[in-house]
Parts: C-alpha cells; structure tokens; sequence
C-alpha cells in the first residue's frame, strides 16, 4: 500500500521484566500517585521516543490498547460487584476508558493535532500504525507518535488464562514521519486483514508489517509476546538509513 | 478533498427507533425516548435513560441468531443498524468481501462482564468463560462483521464518545488512500451498570430529562443504540449504479489537550475540528446550514461547544440542536446516531428541535427550540466530543 516513504525515526519501549525508566525524569510524584503504570510508563516511551526525535508536538498521537487499563476498570468492577466494600472513584472511571493514554500524552504535550485510540484486540497496534500511515500517505500530516499500551493484573491475567489468552504488560512508542534523515528505518509495507464467514469459527486476522533497514543499524527488530498483544518491533541503535539494504519482515498472525 | 466519499446506506436504532423510518417520525413528532430505566438491571433508577426497547433476546430472534450464541448487547444493536445501512446500499455478499468495518466503541461487552465477573474471577469454575472473549472492544466490531462475513478489514476505534465519528474518518481515509471502496463505519454502544456508575461518580447526570444550552442544564442522561453509514468511491458506486443519500465532504480531529474529562472554556479541540472539517470541504463558515451539537447538557461541555460555536461562525451561528433529549447521549454510537439524523434532516428539508431547551444560557448559543420544516440543508455539521479533548467534526453536504 506504501506510495509515500515513510520511516521510523526513534522508538522506545517497556516490556515486563524490562528495566523501569527514572519516572522522576518526566512526572512529579505528585502526578505519579494519580497515574497507574500503565499511563507512567506510556508517558516515559512517548517523551523518550519524542525527544529522540527532536519533535515537540506530534501531528498526531494515536495509541493502541488490547485492554487498556485494567488496573483501572477491575477496582470499577470490584466495587460494582461488591467484592471490595468501597465506593466507585472518579479517577478509576476516567482512566478506564482506553483513550486516556493517547489524550494524557495531548494533554502533557500540549499538542492540539490528531489524536486516536484504537481497541482491537490482537491487532490493536497495527490498527494505530494503520491510521499514521494512512494520514502520512494523504499527507494530512508530517509526524507521527504511534504507540501500544497494556498492562495486565492478576486477575485480568487467570481471565484471559481461562479462554487460552496469553497477556503481556507493554508500553511501546514510535515516531513515525515523512522525513528519514536519521530513520532508523523504513516501513516498506504494511497490510492489515481479517476474514471470517458468517458463524464460522475460524477467526484469521493478520498483519505484515514489513521494514527495511541497512544491516548491522538495526540490531534487533523483533516481535515481543506474538500472539498475546501485537506484534511490536524493538528497534536499538541505527543512524544513517540507507534503503537499498535488507528488507525485514515482520508477520504476525494471531489465529 | 481528493476524493468524493459517498454514502449509499445509513442504518440507526436508538431509544427513538429501531430504524431509519421510526426515528425521523419521533424526531418530527418531538417525541423523547428517555425515560426511566426499564430494561437494564441497575439500582440507579433515579437517573433517566434512553434505552432500545428490545431484549437482547428479541434482537437475536429479529435476526436469526441462535438464543444461546455468545453475542453482546452492544453487538446485536450494531448487528441491526448496519443490516439496514447494507440493505439500503444493496451490497452483494461478493461486494462485502472486499469491503473494510470501522466500528466504535467504549463499553463492548462490559454489561456481561458486570453480569458475570464473579465468575470471570473465580478460578475454580468455567461458568461462563465464553463471555470472557467478548469483552474487549474489537471482539464487538468482529462480531458484528462476522454476522454478515465478509470484510476484508476490521477495527475498532475507541475514542470514548466520539468514537463513532473517528469510526467514520477512518473509513473516509481508507478509500481516499485507495485501500478500500466500501467501508460500513459506525459506533455501537449499550447501556451498562458500569458506565451509569461510572458517570455518576464524576456528577454529571441529570434526574430529570437533559437540556442542552439551557440555562437550567444539569448534566446529561444516557442512552444506548448504534448506527452505521456505508462509505463509498464515487467509481464504486456508478459501478453499481448506486444513487448516494449523501456525500462526507469533510472531517476534522482535534484535541482539546485540556483536561482528561473537561473541556476547555475557549473550546479549542472542538473550535480546530470544525475549522478542519470546512477547510477540508472547501466551504466557508456561512455556508453551513445546520449544526447537529454534541450538546450533551452539562454545563461545561455547552459552555465550551458554544464558545467554540462562537469562534468559527462569528455573529452567523447557523441553527443549532443537540438531539441528546431525544436520545439519551448514546456515547460511543452518537456520532453515527447523529450523523444518520444529520442525513435524515437532509433528505426531508428539516432541522429537528433541541428539545426541553426553554431559557437562554449566558455563554451559550441559543438553539432551535422548535422544529423547523420545508428548509434545505445543503452542508451539515455534526460535532462529536469525547473524554481527553479527542473532539471531531464531520461535514455532509447534499450529493
């Protein structure tokens, strides 16, 4: 589908077990206390992979989420269910909804552009890189910040367990733009499908997301907990793109 | 615009309608569909609602699906909005293969979730497990989808209330990029105890019926429902020999960056969308002929619609309703339940009533208290706005 070039220009993620960023960089502990770990750690990617790429404030801010913040929406339902004795609380509601990482990452960078959730299960990211670089190919906008969170807890973790769901913890940002003068590298390719019959129960959804990099600048590209959240591309070091070099695909199919 | 993006279906069930038909004859008799709760198992019966009046028993049995197939309420009234919108543009099953679905929602499956979340956390049992997968947003789009099959494409936007209109400009982008000539793009939303709950905890739910831009607003009442809009190129359509309801000539998408639940008082997001949608329309501000408001009747998002109302048309502010009283606010699906009433209001020459509005707000824009009939609305803004500033706009211009 690609016309247009269009690169990655910075990207930085947290998995679980990764090491935590100094949060102290990026919120008070005041703002801390109000923020669970999925916005702390969504904010942190968003401003390193920003500042990576010397970009203020993004065209546009687009996040996708699995589950958005069950940390959140799990003391709603406790409450509601009356396994806990305590009373709703606004904050949960407010973060309970998937797009409070996409707005707080407006709101914290004052950006006034585009700015989306998409909540599509397994293909929640690539529904996020879907629109960036449609608006990219339109030329609706310059740059782009691009991003995946989820977090999981316990209980949320044994639910899914009950229907063969593996979850993962992750908080991942990428600028995405039309310039790729220090690219780390390019999307060469993106498709995006799914196709079921009426009451069959064969579900096939996937998605190709296929990148082009010189070798030897992209040290790691690739896929963190396939088929539990999305495909996700960590991307280390590189300068300097260079696309006549290798073509890397990465292919997620989430059956 | 590049492109034109036609619209040769529309399908809408809300508290005033199962279908198209019905919800322009309740718009024209000013007849609400608020009302107190009857259908949804809450304690909260002091706050009124907009419910669909049907079962989710009586959706499956309207649609031939079997009583005990897993699919949520939010679905099955997204499944009944888009089986109209695909009969009015009369799709072959070939023709829906190839064709993407843009949906919108906030809620997905959660009103079975809070049904059975004990049992969802109870290790011990399997009880139903089934509902587990139908929680998450997407699986509410993909059912939808896989009761028609087809669709080559599926995702889900959740943009809280304005979902919908997100739903929709994705949609458009697809076929101005070429990757798709027939979208079905919507937002589907049902009542839940969670979201009545979670509402109320930040006191923004009126007891009596809502009234938006009135000086005695109190906060909004709930509804549910769904709608869907089939989007097409202008190519697909002569192909087929398809005569457009409409054409969605313009969007825009902003953020308000103000605040996670309150919008800001110069209106920013919603004063940078509308901006947008005209530019992208190439029309001017005085050109536009009616404003379906987001209007939800809370003191602050009227207070900051209509400073940004205020902004974009100067001292020509166009007639303006919000049709929320009539409703309920649908959160996600209102942007495609307005946007079929938006059509509806096109096609029959009429600007349907901000009802329950009686006295002048100070800061606020002064809305059309009664219907007005015989009127030709050539371009028609719909304003969506949602949690976090995510504010959009869509313009739809006669064909």
């Amino acid at each position: 589908m690609m016309k247009e070039k269009i690169y990655i220009n910075a990207a930085a993620q947290i998995v679980s077990g990764s090491e935590e960023p100094d949060y102290r960089q990026f919120i008070t502990p005041m703002e801390a206390r109000r923020m669970g770990k999925l916005m702390k750690r969504s904010l942190a990617t968003s401003l390193i992979a920003l500042r990576e790429a010397g970009i203020e404030h993004p065209d546009a801010i687009i996040t996708g989420t699995f589950l958005g913040s069950v940390e959140n929406t799990e003391a709603l339902l406790m409450s509601l269910t009356g396994v806990v004795d305590a009373p709703l609380k606004p904050t949960n509601f407010m973060q309970s909804t998937h797009n409070t990482v996409s707005s707080m990452i407006g709101i914290r960078t004052a950006s006034h552009g585009y700015n989306a959730t998409y909540s599509h299960g397994l293909t929640s990211y690539e529904s996020a890189l879907l629109d960036a670089i449609l608006q990219l190919e339109l030329s609706e906008i310059e740059n782009a910040l691009v991003g995946l969170s989820d977090e999981l807890s316990p209980t949320f973790e044994m639910m899914l367990g009950k229907i063969g769901v593996k979850g993962c913890e992750i908080a991942s940002s990428m600028v995405l733009s039309r310039k790729g003068e220090n690219a780390l590298c390019r999307i060469a390719d993106f498709r995006l499908s799914h196709g079921k019959a009426a009451y069959d129960d064969a579900q096939n959804i996937s998605a190709d997301i296929v990148l082009e990099a010189p070798a030897g600048y992209v040290d790691g590209a690739k896929m963190i907990a396939q088929g539990s959240c999305a495909s996700v591309l960590v991307l280390n070091g590189g300068r300097n793109f260079d696309d006549t070099s290798y073509t890397l695909l990465v292919k997620a199919d989430n059956e | 615009m590049q492109r034109r993006i036609l619209i040769s279906g529309a399908g809408v069930v809300s508290a005033i309608g199962l279908d198209k038909s019905q919800t322009l004859d309740s718009l024209r008799a000013g007849k609400t569909g608020v009302a107190k709760v009857s259908y949804l198992a809450t304690d909260r019966t002091e706050f009124p609602v907009g419910e669909v009046r049907l079962t989710d028993s009586q959706m499956k049995g309207m649609m031939g699906i079997p009583e005990d197939k897993v699919v949520t309420r939010t679905s099955l009234l997204g499944i009944l909005a888009l089986r109209e919108a695909l009969d009015q543009a009369g799709l072959t099953r070939e023709e829906l293969a190839g064709a993407a679905i843009v949906g919108g929602t906030t809620v997905g499956g959660m009103d079975t979730s809070e049904k059975f979340y004990l049992d969802f956390i109870n290790p011990e049992t399997d009880a139903h497990s089934e509902y587990i997968a139908a929680h998450d947003c997407g699986s509410t789009t993909d059912a939808i989808a896989d009761h028609f099959g087809g669709f080559a494409l599926s995702t889900t936007l959740s943009t809280a209330c304005s979902s919908a209109a997100n739903a929709v400009i994705l949609g458009a982008r697809l076929i101005l990029c070429g990757q798709a000539e027939i979208v079905a793009v919507g937002g589907s939303e049902c009542l839940s105890s969670f979201h009545v709950n979670g509402f109320n905890t930040l006191m923004i739910l009126d007891r009596e019926q809502c009234r938006p831009f009135d000086a005695t607003r109190a906060g909004l009442n709930l509804g549910e429902g769904a709608a869907f809009l089939i989007l097409e190129s202008e190519e697909s359509a002569l192909r087929r020999g398809v005569k457009p309801i409409a054409v969605l000539s313009g969007y825009g998408n902003a953020c308000d960056a103000f605040h996670q639940t309150a919008s800001s008082a110069d209106g920013e997001g919603a004063y940078l969308a509308m901006t947008k949608a005209l530019q992208m329309g190439g029309i001017e501000a005085s050109d536009v002929d009616y404003i379906n408001a987001h209007g939800t009747g809370t003191p602050n998002n009227d207070a900051s619609e209509s400073a940004a109302l205020m902004r974009v048309f100067g001292d020509h502010i166009p007639p303006v309703s919000s049709t929320k009283s009539f409703t309920g606010h649908t959160t996600s699906a209102s942007g495609s339940i307005e946007s079929v009433i938006c059509l509806l209001a096109m096609e029959n020459g009429f600007i349907p009533a901000s009802l329950g509005w009686k006295e002048p707000a100070e800061g606020c824009i002064v809305p059309v208290a009664e219907n007005k009939e015989s009127i030709c609305l050539k371009h028609v803004l719909c304003n969506s706005f949602g949690f976090g500033g995510n504010d959009s706009s869509l313009l739809f211009s006669k064909p």
